[in-house]
């Protein structure tokens, strides 16, 4: 193997190395994203507001006593 | 509850429940429209109203279901005890407020004999296990954690001082009330069913103890225990009809809340009370629905 030659693979892993780790990032920031979405937006209100104003639900506030 | 066994029915989700943690939030989020409807106590109700706010009472929550409660082991074993004693209430303009003064009356006691300071209400066990109140008063599951975790007692409940007691009340916007009166008389039908459906007497344990699971599970976000002791320890701690507003109740609210200040004005019952809705809902039945089912009516 040329130095030339050795040169060249060593780059080549080194941008395997990389896309590995943007994919794993990518991956990553989906998946919180997706849970964030999952659990911290309320679908409903949210859908419900895009409505036409006479067929929105009401919005009715309580809290946790009696 | 409505909620729940609704969205198991043909008619689907009535309404869009949200969860608050106190009732100052809830004011301003029906004065900015973010909410069209509230469930809030109700001295706050007619003060909005008495303040030139558009909304108007409709329905009841529900009745009793508050308390006054007290370390358990600690030196407060009569009302007269509280004398010099630091009380929290959830609010000037709340029901909890007013029946102190009820039996500070019974008891010839003056309102310069206690203290009292505003706190939300999840937050009153943990300061009287702390020893930084000395009692509370305030609407349930918050008295029974006291009496569960066992360093609290209730003193009384609210209805030994004030029968037919009621506290929490349904709150519409006046321009909903105008543009969508259908909507209102579904959130209010649904209601009226729900009331029927937990104080049917024979089921009444069996579906209370099925409401504390999901309730507490899906809204509450509390400890389905508590809300089981809450509902069932006895089963009239709270109770869910009658829930039409009647006058002679909601003058006795206006009376006590222009004694103890904060109420300016003379208000009438039909300036802060939208009666149709109740009406339109008292021939209604309570759901068709028994815990395990899939499916409600």
């Amino acid at each position: 193997m040329t130095i030339s030659n050795a040169r060249q693979n060593s780059d080549l892993d080194k941008e395997s190395n990389l896309k590995k780790i943007v994919i794993a990032v990518s991956a990553w920031i989906a998946l919180i994203t997706a849970a964030h979405l999952a659990t911290n937006v309320d679908w409903k209100v949210l859908l419900n507001e895009r409505l036409p104003e006479s067929e929105r639900k009401l919005n009715v506030a309580y809290i946790p006593v009696t | 509850m409505t909620d729940y066994i609704s969205a198991r029915s043909l008619a689907g989700h009535l309404f869009i429940p949200r969860l608050f943690q106190g009732f100052p939030e809830i004011k301003e989020a029906l004065l900015s429209n973010q909410m069209q409807a509230a469930f809030m106590v109700a001295p706050m109700a007619i003060a909005l109203r008495a303040q030139g706010v558009p909304v108007k009472i409709v329905y009841l929550g529900h009745r009793y279901g508050s308390a006054v409660v007290v370390q358990k082991d600690g030196p407060v074993t009569s009302f007269a005890d509280l004398k010099g004693k630091t009380i929290a209430i959830p609010s000037r303009y709340s029901d909890e407020r007013l029946i102190l003064f009820r039996a500070m009356k019974v008891h010839g006691m003056n309102a310069s004999d206690f203290r009292l300071v505003e706190m939300a209400p999840p937050d009153m066990p943990g300061a009287l296990h702390a020893g930084a109140i000395d009692a509370f008063s305030v609407g349930e599951p918050f008295p029974s954690q006291a009496e569960m975790d066992g360093y609290g007692r209730v003193l009384f409940h609210a209805k030994e001082y004030w029968p037919d007691y009621i506290s929490c009340v349904v709150v519409v916007r006046q321009d909903v009330i105008d543009s969508k009166p259908e909507a209102v008389q579904v959130l209010v039908d649904g209601i009226a069913r729900s009331g029927l459906w937990l104080d049917n007497p024979p089921k009444r344990k069996e579906r209370r103890e099925h409401a504390a699971e999901f309730v507490g599970r899906s809204y509450f976000r509390q400890d389905q225990r508590l809300l089981k002791w809450a509902l069932t320890n006895p089963d009239d701690r709270v109770l869910y009809q009658p829930l039409t507003p009647l006058r002679d109740d909601f003058d006795l609210i206006t009376s006590l809340m222009r004694e103890t200040g904060v109420l300016d004005r003379e208000i009438a019952f039909e300036e802060y009370v939208d009666p149709q809705f109740a009406e339109g809902a008292k021939y209604q039945t309570e759901w068709r629905y028994e815990p395990g089912d899939t499916e409600a009516r």
